[in-house]
């Protein structure tokens, strides 16, 4: 019986523990159920989970036989969410005969992949603005509620942009392998709205129509569309319109806009609070409108406050302590004329003018006086830049400021600096000298430096590399330093969460510091695997060299900067996302995201230009054959075809076209090529027309394969076989009529040329220190594939020298060298080389002190420049500021000339005859530069020192073949004038 | 009859199972378990001195106080407040039995009543202080470094509520706004 009553207290147990919770408001089972029961085993539903195995084993660390507390499962749910890989987690038990069989019932996490915009998308939005709207962060957790939301933001920019009618179709593909979803939204625009009479609201002062009228949100025929840039530029042009009404304090601010679906069009509601007309004026010193403009705030900030008018009492004193009023006393009266105008009165007390003649330094021991000026604003008065120097009370407080930190980072933490200035210096009236007093006060070495918490095996190395030693100067930077050292090394090893922290204590009385770097080092976090996605047309293998991060490899954010840099490198990737799923999930190893989006596949481009230079005279005339002041209008079209094959390579057309030239070129380029970085291969065809050099007109096809190889950072070369038909047309040629028949041959080249180029400049377009140099060697051989045997060397060395804080000086020396070999016995040397092949040399990047291609051999009879096969020019030039900060001045001294051949290279100054052209021309000169953001626009003046004279003909190139033009004597021009774009070298 | 009834008890018990926890809520990175839900009612209702009650809308209301902690345990980590040191709390669990309690024995029957331990109070009680003096060091200082603000301003915003529990109610507003706080429904049926 009392089996019977146990079993019936058992079944009546059991019945009551299986549906208790059902009685209960919480579905929790109730501990006491299960609550120390051995377990015996652990499931998870479902069995193949996101975490590895050794994570899981890690974070579910139940045995079989232990028991069961509640707080424990808690603790695990805790630690298996914070992985980030799931999404939701329920812990079951249920009754075995030995115990307790746990369930972890999981559902898992899924992430953003890549996100994508197709369709007809009308620009604007971009796609790549409708992907940004969308908010989806690559690797960041994705919920399924997150697709009407990216859908709506989607939306709202586009109809931002007036494309009401557009319609958004999500797409959601998963990847169940990485917990990835890819997201596509399609597209179409449909037809975007226009704009119409926006409504005013508002305090506007002036009338309701004239200010939307202002708006201009109506062109001459039509209404504009209703981008989010045109409604933008309509408030824009209301303030602009309160400006002009001198109403500063306008509050104008696009307030909604109402959709129209069945005229599809947008009404903008304007709000405008005019404000009170102010009047912004000075007295006491002349003062230009756009100068108050410029330095009194208030019209940038659109805003009328004391702030703001007490800045630009401190601007107007700078500006008139900068032209030499450095007791300047500026003030502002602000006065209520009446209740829809205010005037505010820049009162200026403008003193007598100084004149810095002296900034001087003292006591300054550790750094000399260059290396603190450099970092000086109060400069002494120049003879054509600062006049009167530049010295104002803002400029003292940074120079002390400046001064200071200087001598801080270098130990000197009690450094003191104070600027002091000395009117009627010497006792010249208005002469101002200032002192920079410098206290160094002691320097404070570093004392010891402890580095806690470090447990790499190269910790003696890391000590040893750091800025911080003991002994050295105690510097904040340095620690600065140390510490983006320390945790580059860190997060290059995979340890993304290392942290960084520093305590100083000091030891007054000896001047030293003791330093204590703490490092947190974290986990280690390695690659689980690296996802690349966006590859439409661009082949793997291209990428595949690019992929720097391995499975199981060290998380390094260093390498994966390195691999984002080198995907862009490619040049075929308009934007490289990258991001690591589930970044902040306490998972040791990671998925690596790269989501690339292709550039476009076709570029096209148009361009017109002219060149004005001693390029003219009619070309029929014979009267200037060094050339006169001409005209040349070009236009140019070029079309290209990217990413060929998807293998990065590239197919170019390039047309140009203009009175002086004419060229079509194909050129196929594959960058890296067999996946070696710096190498290229291109092929190219050409034809060419040109009449750059006066005497003729030559026509030239040609073909090249080159290779080119990066060998360093600074140095290139280049292998290259050139094949070309010159043609010269004999209709053109402006020579002795008996060497026509010679020099109008067509010729056929065929040459292997090695080049070396060797770059050190700090900056190509306009360089200030730093080297170049170029060798370029060719032999042209008949067994090549052509006619003619000829050596061929052309070199150049640039040379760039700061020579002070804003002065340059540069050289540039070029030297060219032709030497037929292997001729016949028939040929002339000097006539061998054909025309078109020739060096010609002058102009605005060889010698100034001719017309562009002017200089050298000229043809005896007619005078018109014929070549050499040899030349040597060498320039000088002294760069330097001018006026301003983006005009600078150039005087120059170029030498040199095109000579018959290497042995007539002379360094005479004087020409001998009328038939000499071997001598050293020499000009001087003098240039501006102003600086915009293509480089330097350049004009330069030359003045030729010994042009050179020459026999010439006077009548038509008809009346040359009849031989009825008249000899007369032809001087090359004393001066020339160059304008064009780029440093000459 | 005395075998078939153990059958069908074992049966039972082979049969027997239930919930052990789960995920109630989500605070950003974070979890909080229905177990804690369920510990924060009761610790409520017994601090309250109020009978238990697990109905949803007392679930829900302890969840969102448990959502609350959470951020401010998240914000106290980053800004590295101290917590309280552990002696703190015997004093402060003293204090309570002394205030609540005519005997020793009578806090435990009253620990018992609503399945607590002492422990769960005394770090229920720890956490309290440590909550307050956060407030206090985190919004008082805030508070004193505001400049002076014209009426109008002060009048027309929030930084009118001017006391540090104001300022952590805004804060705390703000803090949820920048996580993502999720109910499992499961979990307040």
């Amino acid at each position: 019986m009392a089996i019977e009553n146990s079993a019936l207290r058992c079944l009546i147990g059991s019945f009551l523990l299986a549906f208790l919770p059902s009685l209960r408001s919480s579905d929790l089972a109730v501990p006491k159920e299960y609550e120390g029961r051995p377990i015996e085993a652990v499931r998870f539903e479902p069995p193949l989970q996101p975490v590895a195995r050794t994570d899981l084993n890690r974070l579910v660390p139940f045995k079989p036989g232990t028991a069961l507390h509640q707080n424990d499962i808690r603790d695990a749910i805790k630690r298996l969410y914070k992985t980030g890989e799931y999404q939701d987690i329920e812990v079951t038990w249920e009754a075995s005969p030995t115990g307790v069989v746990l369930v972890f019932r999981t559902v898992e996490q899924w992430f953003v992949g890549p996100v994508e915009v197709r369709g007809k998308v009308s620009l604007p939005p971009s796609e790549g603005q409708l992907a940004n709207a969308a908010r989806l962060e690559l690797g960041t957790p994705f919920n399924d509620e997150d697709v009407d939301a990216a859908t709506k933001g989607i939306q709202k920019l586009m109809q931002r942009n007036g494309l009401y009618q557009g319609t958004i179709q999500p797409n959601v593909e998963r990847d169940n392998e990485h917990q990835q979803v890819t997201l596509t939204f399609d597209v179409k625009s449909g037809k975007r709205a226009r704009l119409t009479t926006p409504a005013i609201e508002g305090d506007t002062k002036l009338a309701t129509e004239v200010v939307a009228k202002a708006a201009k949100y109506k062109r001459l025929f039509r209404w504009k569309l209703a981008t989010a840039a045109n409604q933008q530029s309509g408030v824009q042009n209301v303030r602009k319109r309160y400006n002009k009404d001198e109403r500063l304090t306008a509050n104008v601010s696009l307030d909604h806009v109402d959709y129209d679906a069945t005229a599809n069009t947008v009404k903008p509601t304007i709000h405008a609070d005019g404000g009170p007309k102010v009047q912004v004026k000075a007295s006491g010193a002349k003062v230009s409108k756009s100068t108050l403009q410029k330095y009194v705030p208030v019209f940038d900030e659109e805003a009328v406050n004391r702030d703001l008018l007490v800045r630009g009492v401190a601007t107007l004193r700078d500006y008139f302590q900068n032209k030499g009023y450095f007791d300047v006393q500026v003030d502002f009266e602000d006065k209520k004329v009446t209740p829809d105008q205010e005037e505010i009165t820049y009162v200026i007390g403008l003193g007598e003018r100084h004149k810095v003649v002296k900034v001087e330094l003292a006591g300054n021991r550790y750094f000399t006086a260059d290396q603190i000026r450099e970092r000086m604003y109060l400069q002494p008065a120049g003879t054509i830049r600062l006049r009167h120097g530049r010295f104002s009370q803002g400029f003292a407080k940074r120079d002390e400021q400046s001064i200071r930190a200087l001598y801080k980072d270098s130990g000197f933490r009690d450094c003191k600096v104070t600027a002091k200035s000395v009117d009627d210096y010497q006792g010249k009236s208005g002469d101002v000298a200032v002192t920079m007093e410098i206290e160094e006060g002691p320097q404070y070495t570093v004392g010891t430096v402890e580095l806690q918490g470090v447990e790499r095996k190269d910790r003696g190395e890391i000590l040893a590399r750091l800025a911080s030693a003991t002994g050295q100067p105690f510097s904040e930077n340095n620690v600065g330093l140390d510490r983006d050292a320390i945790l580059e090394l860190y997060q290059s090893a995979g340890f993304p969460d290392a942290s960084f922290d520093w305590r100083l204590s000091g030891v007054a009385e000896r001047h030293e510091v003791n330093l204590t770097y703490v490092v947190k080092e974290g986990e280690p976090r390695y690659v689980r695997d690296v996802l690349i996605s966006g590859l439409r047309t661009t082949r793997m293998r291209l990428v595949e060299p690019n992929i720097l991060l391995k499975a199981g490899e060290p998380l390094s954010w260093t390498q994966m900067g390195a691999m984002q840099r080198g995907l862009y490198n490619l040049g075929v990737f308009d934007k490289v996302d990258m991001a690591i799923q589930n970044q902040q999930g306490d998972t040791e190893s990671k998925y690596v995201i790269y989501h690339l989006t292709e550039g476009h596949r076709y570029y096209m481009g148009f361009g017109v230009g002219a060149e004005v230079a001693r390029i003219g005279g009619a070309q029929d005339s014979l009267d200037q054959p060094a050339g006169a002041t001409g005209f040349s209008p070009r236009g140019s079209f070029e079309v290209s075809r990217l990413n060929l094959w998807g293998l990065g390579h590239s197919l170019n057309f390039k047309s140009r076209y203009s009175t002086l030239n004419r060229r079509v070129s194909l050129s196929y380029l594959a960058p890296r090529y067999r996946n070696v970085e710096g190498r290229s291969i291109s092929i190219t065809a050409l034809y060419d027309n040109t009449r750059d050099v006066r005497t003729f007109t030559a026509a030239r096809y040609e073909a090249a394969l080159q290779l080119s190889q990066r060998l360093s950072k600074a140095t290139t070369a280049l292998w290259r076989y050139t094949w070309r038909d010159v043609q010269v047309d004999e209709s053109t040629l402006k020579i002795n009529p008996l060497l026509i028949p010679l020099l109008s041959q067509r010729a056929r080249i065929a040459m292997i040329s090695a080049n070396l180029i060797q770059d050190r400049r700090d900056d190509p377009v306009d360089a200030h220190r730093g080297v170049y140099n170029s060798g370029d060697f060719g032999v042209v051989e008949r067994y090549f594939g052509g006619d003619k045997n000829f050596l061929r060397f052309l070199g150049r060395n640039s040379i760039y020298k700061q020579v002070h804080k804003d002065i340059v000086l540069a050289s540039n020396t070029q030297f060219g060298w032709i030497h037929p070999f292997r001729i016949s016995a028939d040929s002339a040397p000097g006539q061998y080389v054909p025309l078109a092949e020739r060096f010609y040399g002058g102009g605005s990047s060889s010698q100034r002190g001719f017309a562009d291609n002017q200089a050298g051999p000229r043809d005896l009879l007619t005078g018109f420049a014929v070549g050499g096969n040899a030349l040597l020019f060498h320039s000088t030039e002294l760069r330097f500021p001018f006026l301003g900060d983006n005009i600078t001045g150039v005087v120059f001294h170029d030498l040199g000339n095109v000579y018959s051949d290497l042995g007539s290279i002379s360094f005479r100054y004087k020409q001998r005859d009328l038939q000499d052209f071997n001598y050293m021309v020499q000009a001087v000169g003098f240039g501006v530069r102003y600086r915009t953001p293509v480089g330097p626009v350049r004009l330069d003046l030359a003045y030729s020192l010994n042009p050179p004279s020459f026999y010439g003909l006077k009548g038509t190139y008809r009346q040359l073949l009849l031989n009825q033009a008249t000899p007369a004597l032809q001087t090359g021009k004393h001066f020339q004038f160059f304008f064009s774009i780029g440093q000459a070298f | 009859m005395k075998q078939v009834l153990l059958t069908l008890a074992l049966c039972l018990s082979a049969a027997a199972q239930g919930i052990v926890d789960r995920v109630a809520v989500v605070v950003g990175n974070e979890v909080i378990t229905e177990s804690e839900v369920l510990h924060e009612v009761r610790l409520t209702k017994y601090l309250n001195g109020e009978p238990l009650d697990f109905s949803v809308v007392q679930r829900k209301a302890a969840a969102e106080r448990l959502v609350d902690q959470q951020l401010i345990r998240n914000e106290m980590q980053i800004g590295g407040y101290a917590m309280p040191a552990e002696s703190e709390g015997d004093a402060v669990l003293r204090n309570f039995r002394q205030q609540n309690y005519r005997s020793i024995p009578a806090f435990r029957a009253g620990l018992e009543k609503y399945g607590l331990t002492e422990d769960e109070v005394k770090r229920h009680l720890l956490w309290q202080a440590a909550a307050l003096r956060f407030t206090d060091q985190r919004f008082h200082m805030t508070i004193a470094a505001q400049p002076a603000q014209s009426a109008d301003r002060v009048a027309n915003s929030d930084a009118g509520k001017d006391t540090a529990e104001d300022q952590m109610e805004i804060w705390l507003k703000e803090a949820r706004g920048n996580t993502r706080v999720q109910f499992k429904k499961g979990a307040f049926q």
